[in-house]
């Protein structure tokens, strides 16, 4: 493919990107909330779409294609499963909206600490955060550069992809915090459905006829793949169980996505952010799974399944101009989570652990600092990404560390389901839960432990929820805030019709 | 209706939701590899998980569309 069409089509989607950013900049006003949350001014539409361009990262096009082209009919059911864990949202969302309005919230580690009265529990969890988000984002990083070099044929070198990513997500982080990241995201959130339901319908109707002869092809050509487990042996009871656990929380677990709760406007804001995250999800999900089999079935072969999404495009079936189109889709997707966690990361660093560590600090320090943390730990992830795409010894930490995020971050789940409805939760019971916790899960899965065959994250769920139980019951509770806190929900759940 | 009544109305109107939900996941994990593991066609599990999903996404709309400013 000509290195001259791929720059082309990159360029043209940065000159978009930063010109909605810089357009956006002009409603930038002052302080933390005006920053990092839009001064939750956010309409339903953008909400809805930020939240999907977070939450669908270049795992989908890649990791989730693959997995379904070796795994078959399970990855459909393990990515549904996650979506339909927003079921959580339709609990927290609300509560977290209420609060974060009433207490001016900025980060989900500020509303713990708030509620355990506890300034410790924000900067252990914003530490968690940090650990295990930046190895997640250099993995987004090393996804673009693989993306891009493979599509340009290696014209493009990984390392330019890594450090045009990194880049253009600092940029848009930087120009107007959450204004530029959310309209950016909306502009990503539909590049990536629209090239990916464009590339389907190409594919199912050249490459097979119509989706009646392609399901025709899948029953029979690789019925082994549309059952659980599949005849390859992925996607047996335990592994499905330890894949869907972590991510069945992933919308209270992840500070990134819980943050966004606290941006819509108003209650039809909210309802419209979580209805079209639901539908944006549904369909790229299906779409997503839909390239697997397709690419198992018109690529049978391939050495490694994440090949299945760019050998797909390298059919003569998809235009040349359309497959580059879909490349920019899938930077756009991995873009589109890393510049939002960057941003989060920033503000917890800002409010969870210098304003902790200095409480007299004004909140313009605050801001400066957060704006200065982007480009840090964009450098700290480019480091790690780099390291790592050049084969080296930390490629398997990385790649290890990857996957204990959505493990690791778990543990803080206990602890934001107890500040909402347990009023004996402790400040210790939550430390207790996320140190021990964290520190359990990443041994069981850097030592590559499974004891009774079960993944790390369910037993770092079922060890951090004995945990925060325990020790709670052991120590004392802040009574006083713990009232005020669950009784001013109790007050206002039922004005807005939320249960 | 009054404080009161209206915070217990809502509270079991949560917690029936919830077991609603909880039976899903069960239905979930259960019928794929209890019952339709010897199908192996698109009328099997490919089929099951679309319709559980439209299911618990309706459920959730049902939940939110009730929501007021």
């Amino acid at each position: 493919m000509s290195v001259f069409y791929v720059w082309l089509a990159v360029s043209i989607y940065v000159a978009i990107g930063l010109a909605i950013a810089w357009a956006v900049r002009r409603q930038l006003g002052l302080g933390m909330s005006e920053f990092f949350l839009a001064n939750r001014t956010l309409g339903g539409f953008i909400s809805a779409l930020t939240y999907s361009a977070t939450t669908y990262s270049a795992f989908m096009m890649v990791g989730l294609a693959g997995f379904t082209y070796r795994g078959g009919v399970g990855a459909l059911g393990f990515e549904f499963t996650y979506l339909c864990g927003l079921f959580l949202a339709v609990y927290f969302a609300p509560r977290f909206w209420l609060v974060g309005r009433k207490y001016n919230y900025i980060s989900p580690a500020e509303l713990l600490a708030d509620r355990y009265q506890s300034k410790a529990v924000a900067v252990v969890a914003a530490v968690l955060a940090l650990v295990f988000l930046v190895p997640y984002g250099a993995a987004q990083l090393m996804g673009i550069g693989f993306l891009v070099s493979g599509i340009s044929e290696g014209a493009i070198p990984v390392i330019v992809g890594i450090v045009l990513a990194t880049v253009l997500a600092v940029a848009w982080a930087n120009i107007a915090g959450m204004r530029s990241v959310a309209w950016t995201d909306a502009m990503q959130a539909l590049i990536m459905i629209v090239t990916s339901v464009i590339v389907l319908f190409l594919v199912v109707y050249l490459g097979f006829g119509g989706f009646g002869p392609f399901f025709h092809r899948m029953q029979a050509d690789i019925p082994g793949l549309l059952r659980v487990p599949a005849e390859t042996g992925m996607f047996n009871f335990k592994m499905y169980l330890g894949l869907c656990v972590p991510w069945t929380f992933f919308c209270l677990s992840n500070p990134q996505v819980s943050q966004r709760l606290f941006i819509p406007k108003s209650v039809t804001a909210l309802k419209q952010m979580i209805g079209g995250f639901l539908c944006f999800g549904f369909i790229y999900t299906l779409v997503t799974v839909m390239w697997g089999f397709s690419a198992r079935l018109l690529v049978p072969g391939l050495p490694k399944a994440d090949l299945a999404s760019p050998s797909l495009l390298a059919l003569p079936i998809i235009p040349r101009f359309l497959a580059i189109i879909v490349m920019v889709g899938i930077m756009a997707a991995a873009i589109s989570t890393i510049d939002s966690i960057l941003l989060t990361l920033s503000s917890m660093f800002a409010r969870d652990i210098y304003k902790n560590l200095n409480p007299e600090a004004s909140e313009n320090r605050e801001l400066s600092l957060g704006k200065w943390v982007i480009p840090i730990m964009s450098l700290i992830a480019l480091v790690f990404a780099i390291w790592a795409s050049r084969g080296t010894g930390l490629k398997v930490m990385i790649v290890s560390l990857s996957v204990a995020a959505s493990a690791g971050l778990l543990m803080a789940v206990p602890s934001i389901i107890g500040a909402f409805f347990w009023k004996r939760g402790t400040a210790k019971g939550a430390l207790a839960s996320m140190i021990g916790g964290a520190i359990f899960t990443m041994v069981l899965q850097l030592g590559g432990y499974k004891p009774l065959g079960h993944w790390p994250g369910v037993w770092g769920l079922a060890a951090c929820t004995l945990l925060f139980i325990v020790v709670s019951l052991l120590t004392s509770p802040p009574r006083q805030k713990a009232d005020e806190f669950i009784g001013y929900l109790k007050d206002e759940l039922p004005k807005h019709r939320f249960i | 209706m009054d404080g009161t009544a209206s915070h217990e109305a809502a509270g079991k109107n949560s917690i029936v939701w919830l077991i609603w939900f909880l039976f899903l996941f069960l239905v979930d994990f259960i019928v794929p590899f209890a019952w339709l593991s010897t199908i192996q066609k698109v009328t099997g599990a490919f089929l099951f998980w679309i319709i559980w999903t439209l299911v618990a996404i309706v459920s959730m709309f049902v939940i939110f569309l009730r929501w007021r400013e």
